[in-house]
């Protein structure tokens, strides 16, 4: 199996991790946020990734029904309304399972977490059409031709979901550690009670994180199912959700470039074994780089270590 | 730094061992186990039921239906519910039988094998049904057949295509063609009319149907003198498909089998453009949906499908089906399912008017002597090993819907 | 651990009382079980058993999590892994080896039982490793991880060219024992459960057990008093595992068949929600909430159809109803002194709206099971508003709750006619019916939430359930009886 992979081969298997790693990015930096300031595993997160990509089909379906609009713009808008949409129900998710619960204890957060994944889930099919699965006509995705790097291929779409997953790394960077909201978001994300006594809002900030976090999950599933065109159910970001959560944590959950950088890592993973030949075994062995990783590193790649004395 | 070294490869070695240990303790290979796609020593032919099984009191015959209508199959299920419904509508509005009327009453699996158990013996042991119809997938069809053929109250199974499924005892028939049907028809269909030598394969490694179907090809395929140069597999959910793709491409085969369902074979073909392999797509019944063209984009222009019926065929079974279908529901069946799950509720409420005492025992015996079914994914026979014997069609993508090119009357594999 | 540590726990007694009534209580449990199995199987349908048998296998499959993520504090998401090993053990000595035993079915399942066990336990060994260096999420992650990579094993596992070492475990679709291998019994699984729960409990009293707690309050502080947190964090994996592996060989025998699709990752989620509901640390609450939400999942099969509007209705108002409850501001209210009658009052009415709905579903066509289920539940709820004082403060909100969904169900129907002329709120709302398997699983997990809300700590927090509240409702202070032998 190994020798009939040349090096142009594996460059190119190199650059499919990429693109792979791209996607898993854009949810894990949500994930990864919203631990930072509650130390939450947001089981919901993977859901909200669902409802965006439902509002990205049903924004183009608009769209298809015959409103004259140019198709880049059109795509801008599914992204828009996709975000938009996410962040408001990041924001409800917020107001109405998190909140009540700021004393609770942090296992019982999570509990919630799994009951919301779960209601969105299951109720979301009164929502959301499921039969027949809807998905995203290839027509949408303007972006869906090759560029050609020598003999090395890259879609314009995975090129447009890298450079957007890296302006949205460095911005939030940006915004966390350069900005008075990202100072108050690192101080809550440090100490709960001291930084409400120092006179943030931590509902706000909370608030907030939760805003950003869903508008990414928002992005990242308008972006996936145009390229992709994975017909869409509510189960849409149950898988993606658990590679990106497991993402974040290999990054050191909490941390930005952790997330970026987990994320590529388990995508170069999985990507590696499909390209020597395993592919029957891929999210094994993905799982066993990882605890591997972690076996190393027990805080994550880029999170701080916890070790006992 | 040191000490964590070691510990971490002393850990990673006793990991790799655990794996050698479930290999060793799970059990020797020796010669009772079976040989081929899963299964168990339990396939000895067809035992008919010891147990009596249910009988109707009042006005009411109760049916059950088994069905996926939440979770990851749900797309399925719930089209299977609509057939179903549709059938004992049908059926009541013509007067029942002697006066009676059928009720259907349907249990939800969740997708889950256990859950399925669970729902069969609640509709056999609570609601006292006097026949079972469903469930679309294989293995969730494997537990309700274990239920029904030890109570002694026929199931027929919709959608479930694994070979193994029938063979659990006299109690289980379906609807449907059997993947030692479809595989082989498929694959003397690429070998003959699409003329092609060396065929990848793709396979959806967590999906029964996919794995068994794609078994049956690789053998038929073989023994007809092609070749099977690559197989890859990945499992329903994933997104990213070109890794394994651009390996196939490597081998350069002039066909790709995809043995999985349309949610991933719309984005496989898309992802195949991509790669810039460019070889014609075909696969089994789990391509049928409506919605493969959207999904699949041009890529999946031009590929080849084998499916049970299809809604522009000219026969009035169909046409009809599909009239009634859009007036009740308002839209046509989204998969091969509804049709699928009328015939198999038409089987059983057919063998109803034939039988003298209803019984599940009586009924059971009817299901078993069904000839020359007139049902909406042909004309059949229920054979004697509980599978319904009909015919394969093999429908084209193209770029308006699909169109049927071909159609491969039934036929016995022998491996 | 010197004996001395042991007058650490309070009890006292000398090992004749000691061992009396040990084998006392052994011999009643056999006793039941006997009675169980001969007095009250025979009447049952196989639905009813199901019911029984699913509930208590996910009781004690919640009990011996809670060793691990309750007792011991390790967050464990992996326990289906567990679960599935000693299934796919079982079923494949079975199938491998049962034509040829010449031992009674009872000696066979113990032997194949053992069989589960060592290897589940040498699984929870090998999980237990990591979390000498991973706490917390990590630690999640990699028993998560765990989870899938077994997941994966056995999708490969089809006797094909693909399989290590030619295993045949059936692959994806499912491990098909011969078909008088189902040899597992209702009353195994019972005693199974009591047994489980007898382990964790004695477990707990010994020094041994403080041990256990000691290193989820404070790890540290517990390594710097001596205890050897290594070694009790990997006998809790041991011990959770093996007990999560009978359990798999029982369900595996009593199923017939074992698929790995019923050992995904959502079970592993369910039963850290059982352990959680029934409060971590607390071996009666997952035990009780082991089998209250199986029960309550599958009793939701039986809803009938509701108009959406009402639902939404209903749905909307206790959300925003425990949410504002949680805030304070209308709990003060609520409990305001003037209020006393008021409270008494509606607290009585609602026990007898109660009391009423569990008449009508004596009348409706569900199984046996729910009857008593939902009749212990309403005698639970009576005898504990009587004697807690925290349950009669509940009990009124429960009845406010209620109030406040019933008004709304009366003003929704007119507001129904109203939203049917809005197009796109017709769908949702409208003339729309949901169906009970529709809504079945939205039920289930807004119970989740609305649970979670109203009492995060789960429903015994750290403590055990105990007989105490019965005795000080009848004014006398009795002695605690613990709930188990």
């Amino acid at each position: 199996m190994l020798a009939t992979l040349s090096f142009e081969g594996l460059a190119q298997q190199f650059i499919y991790g990429i693109q792979l790693g791209a996607i898993y990015a854009l949810i894990a930096l949500g994930y990864t946020m919203v631990y930072g300031v509650l130390k939450l595993i947001n089981f919901a997160h993977g859901d909200v990734y669902m409802v965006g990509a439902y509002l990205a089909y049903y924004t183009c379906s608009v769209w298809l029904a015959g409103v004259a609009v140019e198709p880049h713009l059109m795509l801008v808008i599914m992204l828009l309304v996709s975000m938009c949409g996410c962040a408001l129900l990041g924001l409800l998710i917020e107001r109405i399972a998190y909140r009540p619960l700021r004393s609770a204890p942090r296992i019982s957060v999570l509990i919630t977490a799994i009951g919301v994944s779960l209601f969105i889930e299951y109720a979301g099919k009164l929502f959301f059409q499921t039969s027949p699965q809807p998905s995203i006509k290839e027509s949408v995705n303007v972006f869906k031709d090759q560029i050609h790097l020598g003999r090395l291929e890259i879609a314009q779409s995975a090129l447009i979901v890298l450079i957007t997953t890296v302006v949205l790394m460095c911005l939030l960077w940006y915004f966390v550690t350069r900005t008075a909201m990202g100072r108050a978001m690192r101080a809550v994300s440090h100490d709960f009670n001291t930084a409400a006594l120092m006179g943030i809002s931590v509902d706000k900030v909370i608030t907030i994180t939760f805003l950003i976090g869903s508008a990414l999950a928002g992005a990242g599933g308008m972006m996936q199912a145009t390229s992709v065109g994975t017909p869409l159910s509510t189960f849409y970001g149950l898988m993606p959700g658990v590679k990106a959560f497991v993402a974040a944590v290999l990054g050191g959950i909490g941390n930005i470039p952790g997330a970026v950088t987990g994320a590529m890592i388990m995508a170069m993973a999985e990507t590696a074994v499909k390209a020597f030949g395993y592919s029957n075994y891929t999210d094994a062995v993905a799982f066993i780089i990882l605890i591997g990783i972690l076996l190393l590193r027990p805080g994550g790649l880029f999170g701080a270590v916890t070790e006992k004395v | 730094m040191k000490m964590t070294r070691i510990t971490s490869l002393w850990i990673s070695a006793v990991f790799g061992l655990m794996i050698l240990g479930c290999g060793c303790g799970g059990g020797s290979k020796d010669g009772s186990s079976n040989e081929g796609t899963g299964g168990g020593t339990a396939l000895k032919g067809r035992e008919l039921p010891t147990e009596p099984g249910n009988s109707a009191e009042g006005d009411t015959i109760k049916i059950g239906m088994i069905a996926s209508l939440n979770g990851e199959q749900q797309p399925w299920g719930v089209d299977s519910q609509k057939g179903g419904q549709l059938a004992v509508d049908e059926f009541n509005a013509a007067g029942g039988v002697n006066g009676k009327k059928v009720e259907l009453i349907v249990e939800d699996t969740n997708s889950k094998p256990e859950q399925s158990k669970t729902a069969t013996e609640k509709l056999v042991g609570e609601d006292k049904v006097l026949a079972v119809v469903g469930e679309v997938s294989s293995g969730n069809t494997l537990p309700a057949a274990k239920v029904c053929q030890e109570v002694g109250v026929p199931i027929v199974a919709v959608g479930a295509t694994r070979i193994d499924v029938t063979q659990q005892g006299g109690a289980v028939f379906r609807a449907c063609f059997t993947d030692d049907f479809q595989g082989a028809a498929m694959a003397k269909f690429a070998y003959e009319d699409l003329k092609l030598r060396n065929v990848a394969m793709l396979t959806d490694k967590k999906l029964p149907y996919s794995t068994g179907l794609s078994d049956v090809f690789r053998k038929a395929f073989e023994s007809m003198g092609g070749k099977i140069v690559d197989e890859e597999f990945y499992e329903s959910g994933n997104i990213d498909f070109k890794p394994q793709l651009s390996n196939i491409k490597s081998k350069n085969p002039d066909g790709l089998f995809c043995s999985g369902y349309f949610t991933e074979v719309g984005p496989i073909a898309r992802q195949k453009e991509a790669v810039g392999l460019n070889v014609p797509m075909f696969g089994g019944d789990g391509w049928d949906s409506t919605q493969l063209l959207s999904s699949g984009g041009s890529g999946i222009i031009g590929g080849y499908f084998a499916n049970h019926y299809h809604n522009s065929e000219k026969r009035p079974e169909v046409q009809e089906f599909v009239k009634n279908f859009q007036a009740k529901y308002g839209a046509p069946p989204a998969t091969a399912m509804g049709a699928l799950a009328y015939d198999a509720t038409k089987i059983v409420l057919e063998a109803l008017k034939r039988v003298k005492e209803y019984n599940s025992k009586e009924l059971l015996t009817e299901i078993a002597n069904t000839k020359g079914f007139h049902g909406v994914s042909g004309t059949f026979d229920i054979g004697p090993d509980g599978n319904a014997q009909k015919p394969i069609l093999v429908l084209q993508v193209q770029k308006n819907g699909f169109v049927p090119v071909k159609q491969i009357p039934f036929f016995v594999f022998q491996k | 651990m010197p004996l001395e540590a042991a007058a650490l726990t309070h009890q006292r007694f000398s090992s004749g009382k000691f061992w009396l009534v040990r084998i006392v209580s052994i011999a009643l449990l056999v006793g039941i079980a006997c009675l169980f199995q001969f007095a009250a199987v025979p009447h049952m349908g196989i639905y009813d058993k199901r019911l029984l048998i699913s509930a208590m296998t996910f009781a004690s499959l919640a009990v011996s999590l809670n060793l691990i993520n309750g007792v011991t504090g390790q967050f464990s998401m992996g326990h289906a892994g567990f679960y599935m090993i000693g299934a796919y053990t079982g079923a494949k000595l079975t199938t491998t080896f049962y034509d040829r035993h010449l031992m009674p079915d009872y000696a066979w399942l113990l032997a194949v039982i053992c069989g589960g066990a060592v290897m589940s336990a040498f699984a929870g060994f090998i999980v237990g490793l990591p979390s000498l260096r991973l706490r917390g999420d990590y630690l999640a992650i990699v028993t998560l991880g765990f989870g899938e990579i077994l997941r994966v094993v056995v999708n490969n596992q089809d006797g094909g060219d693909k399989s290590l070492f030619g295993l045949n475990l059936g692959g994806s679709y499912a491990l098909d024992m011969p078909r008088g291998s189902r040899i597992s019994e209702l009353a195994y699984i019972f005693v199974f459960l009591v047994i489980t729960i007898a382990i964790c409990r004695n477990l707990l009293k010994t020094a041994h057990g403080l041990a256990f707690l000691s290193i989820r309050e404070d790890e540290t502080a517990a390594e710097a008093t001596g205890i050897n947190t290594t070694k009790f964090k990997v006998t809790a994996f041991v011990i959770g595992a093996a007990l999560a592996g009978i359990a798999g060989v029982l369900m595996a025998h009593y199923n017939g068949s074992v698929t790995p699709n019923d050992y995904t990752m959502d079970v592993s989620f369910l039963l850290v929600t059982m352990v959680v509901m029934g409060g971590t640390g607390s071996i009666t609450g997952a035990a009780l909430a082991g089998i209250s939400l199986k029960l309550l999942e599958e009793s939701l099969r039986s809803v009938p159809d509701i108009p959406a509007v009402n639902l939404w209705a209903a749905v909307v108002v206790a959300i925003l109803f425990a949410a504002v409850l949680k805030r304070g501001g209308l709990g003060r209210v609520l409990n305001a002194p003037a209020l006393a009658v008021v409270r008494i009052v509606i607290a009585e009415l609602t026990l007898l709206l109660i009391a009423y709905m569990v008449f009508k579903l004596w009348h409706t066509q569900m199984s046996i099971v729910f009857k008593v289920a939902a009749s212990l539940v309403f005698l639970g709820c009576a005898a504990a508003f009587h004697a807690r004082d925290n349950v009669r403060k509940a009990l009124p909100t429960f009845g406010y709750l209620v109030t406040c969904v019933a008004v709304v169900l009366l003003i929704s129907i007119p507001l129904a006619s109203a939203f049917h002329k809005l197009p796109l709120l017709q769908k949702l709302i409208g003339d729309t019916t949901y169906k009970a398997t529709d809504v079945r699983w939205a039920f289930f997990a807004t119970a989740l939430v609305i649970t979670m809300l109203v009492r995060s700590q789960g429903l015994f927090g750290h403590h055990e359930f105990s007989w105490s509240f019965l005795g000080r409702s009848f004014g006398k202070r009795s002695e605690t009886v613990e709930a188990s032998a």
